[in-house]
């Protein structure tokens, strides 16, 4: 049995990119973790998706095994959570299995928006936080001046910050010392009964759905019968592990302790993060106290280009949802795209990354429809409806008002593109709530609706700040205005996938946005193809696309054929995610990126 | 495999214009005796692999091969006869830029055994010349072609039209003049931007002004046939025109996706062996090449057998260029492939292709879409 004092459980937090996977990287091989030869810069990052796109999407566990300078030997698991604004749910579900966190900060660029946000995460935790400044490798570094701000900002002691390269290794050992003298090692008993929290559950190919458990208290082993508190279902377990981070197996987990466990677990629904886990017979009567699943904001139809592959498409997103709690989905039918899935995300770059994954992981084609917030909407006869599907939005007469979701806003943005930021919110009829300083750098608060900032907000206000700004926001309230269905005509029929709720004043600038950028994503035709926008039957924007008049190569010789062959195949590949609409074929990405605003 | 075309390339230029994509380098000093030992090398090599090839066609491309010493092009041709049968009417092409330097050598060339030049004359309009980077001026170009259609019995130039700031009446007059030359052969090409030139990236920046629009693009396209047609040039392939029997039969080859060998860096080869069909790519930098053929190693990257699928393709995307069309008999015989008939009818409709007696052929409204019509047939 271990040593519960022999314990540190944390997580690794900070504003996206701020060096959080690369510090895990140096803490995995210092221990001697992974063997030498099996290391690359952000091992935990292991989907593609992640790799690609240099980010971390899911949080992620390790146990390393370290040994002090007295020779006491520590576990420590380490969670590593994700930067993005989208999901900051996998940072708070994280942080309720451990008690500590490594804030770390970037010491060339200071604190930014989700810095604040993880850190009152971290404090609602009840964590002790260990304040880290990294990349002091880089001439831009200030170290004195990020300490003030994280004081000044934060309001937390920082003069103890541990500065840091998680590139070079400098400063990784001091660490390790602060890990063990300064978070508080777990607390529970190995006599009472089993109480395990249910972190995180995934499918894997070979082993089934594995679930991540934080033991509280008593002692789970391979074999035991165990029971989910929630649903009831009960399991045995099957094969028992710590990660490393490859699986390891192990006969017990006793308190303090962080592993995973496969049971059989056939209904996907049964896992759900933060249900307590216990044993069958002679388990714990009082439930660990369960945290909120994050709710969707965001709302799309997914299906497959070709539709037989509906059960396909099913299944990946049953697997998926095992590992995603915060992504929800129902059936859905439309007369234009067939079967298919109504989808409900954190945020725009969490509905891009299913996407991706199911395309990529399951060899699905999909076509995305416009994304939509959830509208209330009060009926005539006083029903109320929530809808997040222009096509399911009753007649205008029969519609007495709509009420859409608004944000609190939090930026942080340095002073000379203040005037940037607060144009960009003013457009996206933002109400100001707060603007304060700190040194140099604007706090400024707003009051958004959330549908002026799912689909480029960010996007906008990384361009407009140089990538300087850094944004963080919560849902806050839903409030009634002017908003109105808008549709969109290809070659003069209505595309139900593209039609959008918007609010009366902007409509006729989303209008043109969309026929413009549509212009852009269908391609050519033998025919001349109009686009039009319309409220109500009244078009109030319209673009031509002109007719294919010349598409032929030039010089195709003996070395060129090969160039040629390749564009065949792309076309080829191109025309597979291609939809036809009446005549025109619209290719399946135009549905999202149409709605990306051109200023 | 008994009928082979050779393709020589070489990779270097005196400087390099801004429209080209073509791997062709600049350098201060080329050893040539080296570059002759490397491509020696490679012949050798490939003979190793085939018996008695006879060579059909023989053409130096480039870069521009007008740079080399017409010594080494004959010590080069020299090598080639040591071991491959050539047929009687050989075809031996070469590429030129009509510099005063290189004029002086077709002589040379001529008696190495060159019998058919194609010289990079691109316009005859000394303010456009200058907009392609060329080094040369309209007196050279049209020296150039009067001194070679003396010296050799077939003779090509090429002009690059839809150039900036040119109108469809400034094109017309131009290829009027061009024609009244009476070269046997002309390649006439729309200007291409390509990516990763220097007019690729003032493209995207949009600061390539004066090119024209689709529309005007199209017309410059089918007035082009038109002339060439009514002055006895056959369109006999999307960009090239013949007088009566004239076609480069080097060219002609690739687009009936026969066999050749390409030997320099970057140059590609395909051919047929046991019944299979391969295709190969040679290293493309220069200096690599050179030294992994002193290696006595062929200078390759990528050698592969072909699938059937991507032969029965280039079968298609090549044989749609060539005015004779496409046989669809052979097609169903070799690949086993038929196109499908709904599409054709479509095609047919539009008026853009023709069927008579089996053969497909593109008519001139279908081949200014020529790559709308291939990706129909083929996706
Ligand atoms: N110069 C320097 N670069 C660093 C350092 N630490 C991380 N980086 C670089 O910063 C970038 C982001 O690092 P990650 O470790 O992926 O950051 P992250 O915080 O995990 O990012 P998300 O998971 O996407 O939020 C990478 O290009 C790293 O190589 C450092 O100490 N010095
Ligand atoms: C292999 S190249 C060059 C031969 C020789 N070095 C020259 O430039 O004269 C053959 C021909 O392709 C044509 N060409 C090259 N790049 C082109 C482009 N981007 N668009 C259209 N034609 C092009 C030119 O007419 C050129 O003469
Ligand atoms: S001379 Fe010919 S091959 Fe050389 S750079 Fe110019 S176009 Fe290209
Ligand atoms: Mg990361």
């Amino acid at each position: 049995m271990l040593d519960i004092k022999k314990i540190r459980n944390f997580s690794i937090i900070a504003h996206i990119d701020h060096g959080k996977s690369t510090l895990a990287d140096r803490l995995i091989q210092s221990t001697n973790t992974v063997a030498e030869r099996d290391m690359k810069e952000q091992i935990l990052d292991s989907m593609d998706i992640e790799r690609e796109r240099g980010i971390t999407i899911k949080a992620n566990t390790v146990r390393l095994t370290y040994t002090d300078s007295k020779n006491e030997e520590y576990i420590l698991n380490l969670i590593d959570t994700p930067g993005h604004v989208d999901f900051a749910y996998e940072v708070s579900r994280s942080m309720h299995a451990v008690e500590g966190s490594l804030l770390v900060v970037d010491a060339s660029q200071g604190v930014e928006a989700q810095t604040l946000a993880n850190v009152y995460t971290a404090i609602e935790a009840d964590h002790e936080i260990i304040p880290i400044l990294n990349k002091i490798d880089l001439p831009a570094a200030d170290v004195a001046r990020v300490k003030t701000q994280i004081e000044d900002v934060i309001g937390i002691d920082a003069s103890e910050a541990i500065n840091i390269s998680a590139k070079t290794g400098e400063g990784i050992s001091k660490v390790f010392e602060e890990i063990v003298s300064k978070l508080p090692c777990p607390e529970g008993s190995s006599k009472s009964p089993l109480k395990a929290s249910l972190v995180d559950s995934w499918y894997d190919a070979y082993l089934g759905v594995v679930v991540l458990v934080r033991i509280h208290d008593g002692i789970l082993q391979k074999g035991d019968k165990i029971k989910l508190m929630q649903t009831n279902a009960n399991y045995s377990v099957d094969k028992l592990a710590v990660l490393k981070p490859d699986m390891v197996d192990i006969n017990q987990l006793g308190p303090g302790e962080i592993g995973v466990f496969t049971a059989s677990i056939k209904q996907v629904r049964d896992t759900r993060v933060g249900d307590t886990i216990t044993h069958l017979h002679k388990g714990c009567t009082e439930p660990l106290e369960g945290y909120e699943p994050s709710q969707p904001v965001v709302f799309c139809g997914l299906f497959p280009v070709d539709s037989s592959e509906f059960e396909a498409l099913r299944e990946a997103i049953d697997k998926l949802a095992v590992n995603d709690s915060s992504f929800s989905y129902e059936m859905e039918s439309s007369a234009a795209l067939g079967f298919g899935f109504r989808c409900g995300f954190l945020g725009l770059l969490h509905l891009e990354v299913i996407r991706d994954r199911i395309e990529r992981e399951y060899n699905i084609n999909l076509i995305t429809t416009a994304p939509s917030v959830i509208y209330q909407v009060s009926k005539t006869d006083n029903e109320i409806l929530e809808i997040h599907n222009p096509a399911d939005l009753p007649e205008a007469v029969k519609i007495n008002h709509i009420k859409e979701p608004r944000i609190k806003a939090t930026i942080l943005v340095p002073d000379n593109f203040l005037g940037e930021v607060l144009k960009l919110c003013q457009d996206r009829r933002g109400i100001q709530l707060d603007l304060t300083y700190v040194g140099s750098r604007a706090m400024v608060v707003y009051d958004l609706p959330l549908n002026e900032v799912v689909f480029d907000f960010y996007d906008r206000l990384k361009s407009v700040t140089k990538g300087y700004a850094s944004f963080d926001y919560e849902i806050s309230k839903y409030v009634q205005d002017n908003l109105v269905k808008m549709q969109i005509l290809v070659n003069d029929e209505p595309v139900d996938a593209l039609s959008i709720i918007v609010h009366r004043d902007r409509a006729e600038m989303r209008g043109r946005s969309m026929c413009e950028k549509l212009k852009e994503l269908i391609p050519q035709h033998l025919f001349k193809i109009p686009i039009q926008a319309s409220l109500g039957g009244r078009i109030i924007a319209r673009e031509t696309i002109s007719a294919l008049r010349k598409d032929v190569t030039a010089k195709c010789y003996g070395g060129d054929i090969t160039r040629k062959r390749k564009l065949l195949d792309k076309q080829k590949a191109g025309k597979k995610r291609m939809r036809q609409f009446g005549r025109v074929e619209i290719p399946q990405e135009a549905f999202i990126n149409a709605l990306k605003i051109k200023e | 495999m008994n009928n082979i075309s050779i393709y020589l390339h070489w990779p270097f230029c005196e400087s390099k214009c801004p429209y080209c994509d073509f791997n062709s380098h600049v350098r201060e000093k080329v050893v040539q005796e080296d570059w002759l030992q490397g491509y020696l090398k490679n012949i050798r090599l490939w003979v190793s692999i085939f018996q008695n090839p006879k060579i059909k066609t023989i053409y130096f491309g480039g870069g521009t091969p007008s740079l080399m010493e017409p010594n080494i092009v004959s010590d080069l041709l020299e090598g080639l006869y040591k071991y491959y049968s050539i047929s009687n009417n050989i075809e031996i092409s070469l590429e030129a830029n009509p510099s005063s330097v290189e004029i002086k050598k077709f002589r040379d060339y001529a008696s190495a055994g060159i019998n058919r030049i194609s010289i990079g004359v691109q316009s005859f309009v000394d303010k456009d010349l200058r907009l392609l980077g060329r080094r040369h001026n309209s007196k050279e170009a049209l020296s150039a072609v009067e001194i070679g259609k003396n010296i050799f019995e077939n003779l090509s130039f090429d002009l690059i039209y839809g150039r900036q700031f040119q109108s469809l009446l400034d094109w017309e007059k131009e290829l009027q003049f061009a024609i009244s030359l009476r070269s046997q052969h002309l390649s006439l090409y729309q200007l291409t931007v390509e990516n990763n030139t220097a007019f690729g990236k003032l493209f995207d920046k949009g600061k390539l002004k004066g090119l024209p629009c689709d529309e005007l693009s199209r017309k410059l396209f089918m007035t082009t046939n038109d002339i060439c047609y009514s002055h006895g040039y056959k369109p006999y392939e999307i960009s090239n025109f013949a007088l009566d029997k004239q076609e480069c039969k080097h060219n002609v080859n690739y687009w009936k996706c026969g066999n050749f060998l390409g030997i320099g860096p970057g140059a590609h080869g395909r051919y047929q062996f046991n019944q299979k069909r391969f295709s190969y790519e040679n290293i493309k930098n220069p200096e690599t090449w050179l030294n992994k053929s002193f290696n006595e190693d062929l200078a390759i990257n990528i050698k592969k057998r072909m699938s059937d699928l991507d032969h029965f393709e280039e079968f298609v995307i090549m044989g749609l260029r060539l005015s004779e069309g496409l046989s669809l008999s052979k097609m169903h015989k070799n690949f086993g492939k038929r196109f499908d008939e709904k599409i054709l009818q479509e095609l047919i409709r539009l008026g853009f292709i023709e069927i008579a007696s089996n053969q497909l052929k593109v008519l001139q409204k279908g081949k200014v879409l020529l790559n709308y019509i291939t990706k129909q047939l083929l996706t």
